[in-house]
């Protein structure tokens, strides 16, 4: 009889535990359903159109929510590349514009995504954000994520990973929402989550960070001159294999601008920026610490007549004080960047570019992050001296 | 569906339980048929379309097992077994068979695409055993959905035990059907135990062996400390991972009032091959032994013949675990193992060798010769094909000047590289070899699955599995055994609650699809 007891209370205390875990299961689907979890990318691509809805969740694949937005769009041109890509905009051109940035992750896994958004539909010119740290890369890395999270129980599997915290999951769960009179509609957990997404052309919006509705891992200018300068000493110091272009890498590259060429699509492969203190630390060694960037800046122009170098913000005006943090640069330095793709002469560009809106807005919003005009921006009026870099000395 | 989810664990479960639970105190016809359809259910979550696959299966092989129960016929076997291995050879070795022509005859037969079924290879074996059994009158005709239920019960459906029709059957048959309060205490216990070896051991391993093995596949020359580290860490994947599936099958078994064979018993500890093949996938040795290696002739007709038979089987054996050549040349190179240690053995007993006090020594380099062996073999198991797999033999053997040591070490150990003159020792960068962590991580696991009592000999005071298992003679091992306490409560709520909350990383089980 005793023993019975004691099953039945060690029993009981297990199912206390599995009752537990049901809760916890229950409230991820709650949370999967008001963040929009399992309202399908197409119809949320389509809502994007008609905005403005800041959108971005991890629980959609990049890959599918921009080929979607890429095949509503058909635009004559389209951006690529890593999340240093995102800040390219539709408002400078004047043709039609969709960023595909933030699917690519290692090179050679991105191919297939290039292959992919010209058979939905072939754009006359890609501008390929090309991140050179890709090509010091072993190859290998983590497959890009082609399918959705369609799992109930990912939200809770990101709160758990510390991709968030508990606050925001149970705001999110009892009331839809994390922050409060929020200017423009938010879709998706990381967008409800942040304040931070993707806007009907692709291009992602951190107004986010400029409220401090910071996820866990934020983007968020934390580093010091030092810390960076002690990244960048330990990364030379790992001996040959990380300081020198991969051949593999530059094969995939090759690939890439092949299988464009064969499609009569052209490729703009653009060198995308460090920020000011990041280039004047490499500056500082160059033998060591632009080893492996000054190797492709002499490699790549074989490989592609359009290649263009944005690598130094210096050289084209950016300062400090428009970077989102050390390797991402904000919204007016990709509009100098777009202005200068279509200065290089013989650029298929040059026609394509607005030079008066963008010759303006550099100038009016010099030394700014964000560009607090149109649809989005001009909810953000308090933003336009925004700065996120310690370093910036124009405050 | 994999155990190691939330809804596997949060939903299926749970409704499983208590609708078996209800039905088991009204009827038992209701109780097992819930089982079935419940497993049914958790077959066909990975893909619906194969559920006629084994319905199939089923129904033709209870047929013809009906018939064999009651006319003894070598024609109705010989159609039962040769039916079902046309099936396995269909769907798991056709595109092996077509690409390996193809490559021949330069001409394309069209069946790369056949898509191999969810655990295929375990239902047919144990329909197989089933059939054979039923030929011998080792077995008696039950009803169909007894039967159903001996083949798809979910805890053994994808990954084995492969499960004897005699084994399950009388307790499908005894009086009180449903766990009783025991049952349930022992299961989860068992079943927490497995879901923290596959998801926090083997899941943390596989981060370690898969990029190694992926640039290998690359054609990237791995370095000898990135190819070692990489095959350490797979071999001990492969072992947690096939380890928690055994006990999560059985605890799972265990939790619904069903006893369920042993599967896996510490191969690693083993101090020879053979005693490796009786320690891993038991019930796969088992089958392999007396459905196949007894069949040939054993070791009845002298040692040419047995070492044949040896040889035979494990190459199947190998093939049946995956259809590719480096699973053949895997299976292979056990069969050479065993046969070397078959030849070691007899020249033993020949010479009348007596270790005496060097036993122990004897014992500890038979251990690692076993270990080296096995851990040399799993690169042919795990690598993607057969260059992959040169590719990470040629990195442990440092050649192609692979033998590069981190550069963090330089200033340490360069001095002493030099001065023993080992000019082939190069420091640079390497790719994955994470340094004294990883070796850290990877030498605690290591303990772990050496000298911790494993979850059968924890559980050995109240037989979670069907076999009774010897409790451990040692004091402390003994002070670690199971018991229905506060304190073992504590430690089973602690390792399942961090298993469920790292739950939510990619995993697969490596056993899923052979």
């Amino acid at each position: 009889m005793k023993r019975r007891n004691i099953f039945k209370s060690y029993n009981a205390v297990l199912g206390l535990v599995f009752i537990v875990f049901g809760v916890f299961g229950v409230s991820s689907v709650i949370v999967m359903i008001r963040s929009d979890g399992l309202v399908p990318i197409e119809k949320i691509v389509a809502e994007q159109q008609r905005g403005p809805i800041l959108f971005n969740s991890p629980l959609s694949s990049m890959y599918k929510h921009k080929l979607a937005l890429h095949k509503e769009r058909a635009a004559k041109i389209v951006a690529i590349g890593s999340s240093r890509s995102h800040q390219f905009r539709a408002y400078p051109f004047s043709e039609s514009f969709t960023n595909l940035g933030g699917v690519f992750g290692p090179l050679r896994y991105s191919e297939g995504f290039v292959r992919d958004l010209i058979e939905v539909h072939k754009p006359e010119i890609i501008i390929w954000a090309v991140d050179y740290k890709d090509f010091f890369q072993a190859p290998g890395g983590i497959p890009l994520r082609t399918e959705d999270e369609k799992n109930i129980f990912s939200p809770l599997g990101l709160v758990v990973t510390g991709a968030f915290d508990w606050k925001t999951y149970w705001k999110l769960m009892f009331d839809g929402e994390v922050i409060e009179n929020f200017p423009i509609k938010l879709m998706g957990l990381s967008a409800k989550a942040t304040g931070s997404g993707y806007d009907y052309d692709g291009a992602m919006y951190h107004f986010g960070q400029h409220y401090n509705f910071l996820g866990k891992d934020d983007i968020y200018y934390t580093n010091s001159r030092e810390s960076l300068y002690q990244g960048i000493v330990e990364n030379s110091s790992q001996g040959d294999r990380v300081n020198t272009v991969q051949p593999w890498a530059l094969a995939v590259f090759k690939s890439i601008l092949d299988y464009a060429a064969s499609q009569d699509v052209i490729i703009i492969p653009v060198l995308v920026p460090d920020s000011p203190v990041v280039m004047e630390i490499l500056d500082e060694k160059p033998d060591i610490f632009r080893r492996g960037l000054d190797e492709l800046r002499r490699v790549l122009p074989h490989y592609s007549p359009y290649f263009t170098d944005f690598v130094d913000p210096r050289q084209y005006g950016s300062s400090e004080c428009e970077f989102l943090d050390p390797y991402h640069g904000g919204e007016v330095t990709y509009l100098r960047i777009v202005l200068g793709l279509s200065d290089v002469p013989g650029s298929p560009l040059k026609s394509y570019v607005r030079r008066d809106l963008i010759g303006r807005l550099t100038k009016d919003y010099e030394d700014d992050v964000f560009i607090t005009e149109g649809k989005i921006g001009s909810q953000f009026k308090s933003a336009k001296r925004t700065r996120f870099s310690p370093m910036c000395k124009n405050k | 569906m994999l155990f190691n989810s939330l809804e596997f664990l949060l939903i299926f479960l749970p409704v499983t339980f208590f609708g078996f639970l209800v039905a088991a105190r009204r009827n038992r016809f209701f109780a097992l048929g819930w089982l079935v359809c419940a497993s049914l259910f958790f077959y066909g979550w990975w893909n619906p379309v194969y559920v006629w696959l084994i319905v199939g299966s089923m129904v033709v092989n209870y047929c013809l097992g009906w018939i064999l129960c009651r006319a003894r016929s070598v024609y109705v076997l010989s159609v039962g077994v040769g039916l079902n291995l046309a099936t396995l050879g269909y769907y798991k070795y056709i595109g092996l068979f077509s690409e390996t022509l193809g490559q021949l005859a330069g001409a394309q037969m069209g069946f790369q695409d056949v898509v191999l079924p969810l655990a295929i290879s375990f239902f047919t074996f144990q329909q197989i055993s089933y059939l054979v059994d039923a030929y011998n009158g080792k077995v008696d005709v039950s009803n169909w959905v007894e039967y159903a239920l001996f083949v798809t019960f979910f805890p053994q459906l994808i990954a084995g035990p492969i499960v004897r029709h005699s084994e399950i059957m009388p307790q499908f048959l005894k009086g009180q059907l449903g766990p009783r309060e025991k049952d349930i205490a022992i299961g989860v216990s068992v079943f927490a135990v497995g879901l923290f070896k596959k998801v926090l051991i083997a899941d943390t391993m596989a981060t370690y062996a898969s990029p190694v093995f992926g640039i290998a596949a690359e054609g990237v020359e791995v370095s000898f400390l990135d190819s070692w580290s990489g095959v350490l860490a797979y071999s001990l994947q492969i072992y947690f991972d096939f380890s928690g599936y055994s006990d999560m099958a059985i605890g799972l078994g265990r939790l619904f009032g069903f006893r369920l064979p042993i599967n896996f018993f510490s191969p690693y500890k083993s101090l020879n091959i053979i005693e490796f093949w009786q320690r891993w996938h038991i019930t796969l040795s088992r089958f392999l032994k007396e459905y196949l290696y007894y069949p040939l002739g054993g070791n009845q007709f002298g040692h040419a013949r047995q070492f044949a038979n040896v040889m035979i089987v494990m190459l199947l054996g190998g093939l049946w675990h995956g259809a590719g050549w480096s699973f053949l040349l895997w299976g292979g190179m056990h069969g050479m193992f065993i046969i070397i240690n078959h030849v070691w053995q007899n020249l033993a007993r020949t010479m009348d060798w007596k270790l005496g006090r060097w036993s122990r020594l004897c014992g500890v380099l038979s251990f690692s010769l076993t270990f080296f062996c096995i851990t040399v073999a799993w690169v042919l198991f795990r690598a993607d094909n057969l260059d992959t797999a040169m590719n990470i033999y040629r990195g442990m053997a440092g050649l192609d000047g692979r033998f590069i040591l981190p550069v963090t070490y330089e200033n340490l150990l360069s001095p002493i590289v030099s001065s023993m003159g080992l000019t082939f020792v190069r420091f640079d960068a390497i790719q994955y070899f994470e340094g004294m962590r990883e070796a850290g991580y990877l030498a605690i696991v290591l303990f772990l699955a050496l000298f911790l009592p494993n979850t059968q000999e924890w559980m050995s005071r109240w037989r979670a599995c069907l076999e009774p298992i010897e409790i451990p003679n040692e004091t402390f091992t003994r002070m670690l055994l199971w018991r229905p306490s506060m304190v073992h409560l504590l430690v089973v709520v602690t390792i399942l609650t961090v298993a469920v909350s790292q739950m939510f990383r990619p995993t697969e089980f490596l056993y899923f699809q052979f």
